[in-house]
C-alpha cells in the first residue's frame, strides 16, 4: 500500500512538473516591465516592477520614465494594500480596476482563496475565466464577468522561452495595459 | 466505500497523464427516480456529487480524505432515459500546496457537471 502511495505521489509530482504552466512570474522571482496604460484614451507610460514574494504576496511598483514613483501596492492574503499612489491613479474606481488587472495579467488570482479550478474553466471573484494553453504554457485567458458587462482578454506572447509581451484588453471599453519585460526572470 | 452501489455502473477506466477517464452507465431504473421526479426522471445533483466523491476516493485508494467541494457546477439536466452513458474525467493536481481534483462529467460534446474537490 505504501509503495502504491509513493508511486502515486511521484507520479503526481512528475505530472505537476510536466503539466500546464500557469505562473507568469514564478514564486520568488521579480520582473521589470515597460508598461503602457491606456485609460479612456489617456496613455500613461512607465515601468512596472513586480515581485512575487515567497509567501505569494505580489509587490508592484509603477514608476514614471523619469523615475518618479506613481503607484506602489502590495497584494497579500486576498487584499490589496496601497503603499502610495498619485492622485490620478489613487481614485477608488481606477485603483480598484488597475489592481484587479494586475492580478489578471500575472495570473496571480490563482493564489486567492476565491479561485476555483474547474479544468477547462476557472472561476474567480464572480468571474469565469477561460484559459487557453499552447505547449502547456498559458497563451490567453478570456474573462467573462457579470451579465451585460463587457468581457476582457489577457494575452501572453511568448518568444522561444520567456514571455515577451503581456496585455489585457477590454471589449467595448477603452482600457488596456501592455507590458513588455525589460529583463529576464 | 461506495454508497450508491446501484445508482451507476462503472463500465471502463483508463489512466491519463494527470488522472483518469471513467466511462459509467447510470441506472435509469434506480429508485431515486421514483421521486426525482415522478414521470420525469432527472439525475439528482446530490447523487451525482456522491458518485464523484465515491470514485475520487476509490481512485486514490481511500488514502486521501476529501474535505470540501470548492465548487460544483451543474450545466445541464441529465435525463437518464436520454443520457445514461457518461464520461467522468478526473484530473488530479496540486496547486499552491493544496491537493485537489477536477471532475468533468460529459457525454459527447456536452458537459453536464464540473466539480472541484479539495483533499485535506
Amino acid at each position: 500500500m505504501k509503495a502504491f502511495l509513493l508511486i502515486f505521489s511521484l507520479l503526481a509530482i512528475s505530472v505537476q512538473l510536466a503539466g500546464q504552466q500557469v505562473d507568469v512570474l514564478p514564486r520568488g522571482k521579480e520582473g521589470i516591465y515597460k508598461a503602457e496604460f491606456n485609460i479612456r484614451g489617456t496613455k500613461i507610460n512607465g515601468f512596472l516592477a513586480v515581485k512575487h514574494k515567497k509567501n505569494n504576496a505580489l509587490h508592484v511598483s509603477f514608476i514614471s520614465p523619469m523615475g518618479n514613483n506613481l503607484l506602489e501596492i502590495q497584494w497579500e492574503n486576498g487584499k490589496w494594500k496601497k503603499v502610495y499612489a498619485i492622485d490620478k491613479l489613487g481614485g477608488r474606481h481606477i485603483f480598484g480596476m488597475m489592481a484587479e488587472e494586475i492580478l489578471l495579467l500575472f495570473a496571480h488570482y490563482q493564489y486567492d482563496d476565491k479561485f476555483v479550478d474547474l479544468g477547462n474553466e476557472w472561476t474567480w471573484n464572480k468571474k469565469t475565466l477561460l484559459p487557453v494553453f499552447e505547449n502547456d504554457n498559458l497563451a490567453s485567458v478570456k474573462i467573462i464577468g457579470k451579465r451585460h458587462r463587457p468581457s476582457k482578454t489577457v494575452n501572453y506572447e511568448r518568444g522561444e522561452q520567456d514571455i515577451e509581451k503581456l496585455s489585457i484588453n477590454h471589449q467595448g471599453f477603452a482600457f488596456s495595459i501592455i507590458l513588455e519585460p525589460l529583463m529576464k526572470k | 466505500m461506495a454508497t450508491l452501489t446501484t445508482f451507476y455502473k462503472l463500465v471502463s477506466e483508463e489512466s491519463t497523464e494527470s488522472g483518469f477517464n471513467l466511462n459509467i452507465e447510470l441506472n435509469k431504473e434506480h429508485e431515486v427516480y421514483e421521486g426525482h421526479f415522478p414521470g420525469k426522471p432527472v439525475a439528482p445533483g446530490a447523487a451525482l456529487t456522491q458518485m464523484v466523491l465515491d470514485e475520487a476516493m476509490r481512485l486514490t485508494n481511500g488514502e486521501k480524505r476529501m474535505t470540501e467541494f470548492r465548487q460544483i457546477k451543474f450545466l445541464s439536466v441529465i435525463d437518464p432515459t436520454q443520457v445514461n452513458k457518461l464520461k467522468l474525467n478526473f484530473d488530479f493536481k496540486e496547486r499552491n500546496g493544496t491537493e485537489m481534483f477536477v471532475c468533468i462529467g460529459s457525454a459527447g460534446e456536452t458537459n453536464y457537471f464540473k466539480l472541484n474537490g479539495i483533499f485535506g
